[in-house]
């Protein structure tokens, strides 16, 4: 696997334009609870990741093939995230419990991330797939910082390009794992 | 939605999709343990196959029906050849019998030469005279040389060469077909196999005979194959293309081969292809179990021929991995995907209890069927599949 195509597809699933549109408004640092909750979320990623190549053996999975099957998820997430309806806005834990829900549970912590960390971990181990949660979490927490809370005009407008550009860079990222997971022996 | 029940929607999902890719895209790829002594039993049973089932005249029954205990009849040249060339394979490592068997074969080939101007093809019956038959004979005469050492056979492998030579056109496309009738090449004829089946023949009177100038047609034909044959020739996807990979094998061990990049670029590159197509080929059979919804999703288990060839493609490009530097990293998957191919192979083939229960024990016992059918070129397949495996599980180069 293509370590950079993991990236991606790492840091496209966990859409940090989209991540950062879902936290609440009410919560003492919406930055502070998108780090929190991300962090969390990448941790369980990575456990995951670390666990790859057993599960695999316990479920007579090869890599490559599980590489497709990470790919296809990817492309469905993606297709669902474009052509989809706006996700709508997630119940929260009151105050930085909102970091456990929506933000790790159930924003970061999605089936494709799980999926993708599993087949990183057993193709080029768990570092790159730490680095990646831990850069798309990263990524929306300037987002957050940087973007005010959505007011229906420009900000709003803005998040939702990006996140329809992390969709698409999904989709070109699980087409990538796809291709790959096919054409490896 | 409250948070429990938002936090209950996101496990469903996990489980739903685990669910999904379990039974849709991950089922599990079974490879069924093989030793060394078991991969020998099959290929023991597959010559004594063969050996059981051979013509007075040399040929092998051909088509079998095991649920109507009934011989399907029909024939066919190339895959003549092919049970031929496979059985002296079997012979290098002197599996008892095969070379017996095999040169009753050969005896049968040699007797139905076609000749015309310097050169000699392999053809019983028909006006349509096969470039792939003879390439095969040339492969199990090549065999068989480098098996005994005796030269009983160079004079007519040096004039089948020249047919294969003679069918190879200028850019390193090879004509199927030569024309009795017209007494000339069939143009604009090709054969998704015989190319590659010419090519690896090439390559081995090339070894077997390094001043005769073999390898230049045969580079001719690998230059092709590795770079336009599958455009040129119309197949999408690329031809997973087993006898390519026995060829790529030979140049390999060429003398004068470089030790570290014995393949050219363009080989290089069409080998690690070749590898990707194989791989997922086995990948997806291993997952078939014949029952549904897995039946549904993956079809039916595959022909002995079919298992058996994707064997003979992995085996032929393991020792060409370990060759060539720019395939390091394609030696280990390759190697456990050829010997998955072989574990499926033993898994099965008709063992001799099975065979016991069958209404002809003779004609069942080492063969692969599919739908209670058998033809001869699943057992040949297979059992150079297991043979090539062999290397790879006693862990030898």
């Amino acid at each position: 696997m293509s370590t950079w195509l993991l990236v991606v597809a790492i840091i496209a699933a966990v859409n940090p334009a989209r991540l950062a549109g879902a936290v609440p408004a009410a919560v003492p640092s919406r930055a502070g609870v998108v780090v929190v909750g991300g962090l969390l979320g990448a941790v369980v990623l990575d456990v995951l990741a670390l666990g790859g190549d057993a599960v695999l053996d316990a479920l007579d999975v090869s890599a490559p093939t599980l590489r497709v099957a990470a790919g296809l998820a990817a492309l469905t997430v993606a297709l669902r995230d474009l052509l989809g309806p706006p996700p709508a806005a997630e119940p929260a834990l009151a105050g930085w419990g909102a970091a456990l829900v929506p933000v790790a549970v159930p924003l970061v912590l999605r089936p494709v991330l799980g999926v993708l960390a599993l087949s990183g971990g057993a193709d080029v181990g768990a570092g790159p797939v730490l680095a990646a949660a831990v850069g798309a979490v990263a990524l929306a927490a300037v987002v957050v910082a940087v973007v005010p809370v959505d007011d229906g005009g420009t900000a709003g407008r803005l998040r939702r390009w990006g996140a329809e550009l992390g969709a698409v860079a999904l989709l070109v990222a699980g087409a990538g794992l796809t291709v790959e997971g096919i054409l490896a022996v | 939605m409250g948070v429990g029940r938002r936090v209950t929607v996101a496990v469903i999902a996990w489980v739903a999709v685990a669910a999904v890719l379990r039974v849709g895209v991950v089922p599990p790829e079974r490879c069924p343990a093989v030793t060394v002594a078991d991969a020998e039993t099959a290929v023991a049973e597959a010559v004594g196959w063969f050996e059981r089932n051979q013509r007075d005249d040399g040929t092998w029954l051909y088509r079998y029906d095991a649920a109507a205990d009934a011989d399907l009849g029909g024939y066919n040249t190339v895959r003549h050849a092919g049970v031929t060339m496979s059985l002296y394979q079997a012979a290098e490592i002197d599996v008892a019998g095969a070379e017996a068997v095999a040169d009753r074969g050969t005896d049968y080939a040699l007797a139905n030469l076609v000749r015309h101007d310097d050169w000699a093809a392999f053809e019983p019956s028909s006006r349509r005279v096969t470039t792939g038959a003879t390439a095969l004979l040339v492969a199990g005469l090549a065999h068989r040389r480098a098996a005994t050492g005796d030269p009983v056979h160079d004079e007519v492998m040096a004039e089948l060469g020249r047919f294969l030579v003679a069918q190879t056109e200028p850019g390193g496309s090879v004509l199927a077909e030569w024309d009795g009738q017209l007494r000339t090449s069939r143009p604009g004829v090709y054969s998704p196999f015989f190319t590659g089946e010419a090519y690896w023949a090439l390559t081995l009177l090339h070894r077997e005979f390094p001043d005769a100038g073999w390898d230049e047609p045969a580079r001719r034909i690998g230059h092709y194959l590795a770079t336009e044959r599958d455009e040129a020739e119309g197949y999408q996807p690329d031809i997973s293309d087993h006898w390519a990979a026995y060829g790529l094998a030979v140049t390999t061990t060429w003398p004068g081969a470089d030790p570290d990049r014995p393949l050219t670029d363009a080989e290089a590159v069409y080998a690690e292809r070749q590898s990707g197509f194989a791989g997922i080929q086995v990948r997806w059979e291993s997952q078939r179990t014949n029952d549904w919804p897995n039946w549904w999703l993956r079809g039916r288990q595959t022909l002995g021929a079919g298992l058996g060839t994707l064997g003979e493609q992995l085996g032929g490009l393991w020792p060409v991995a370990e060759a060539d530097e720019r395939l390091d990293h394609l030696v280990e998957p390759l190697a456990e995907r050829a010997v998955c191919v072989a574990g499926m192979l033993v898994d099965r083939q008709v063992d001799a209890d099975e065979a016991a229960a069958t209404a002809d024990p003779d004609r069942t016992r080492g063969a692969w069927f599919q739908f209670d059918i058998t033809q001869m070129d699943d057992q040949q397949h297979a059992m150079s599949a297991v043979l090539l495996a062999l290397p790879i599980l006693e862990g030898r180069p």
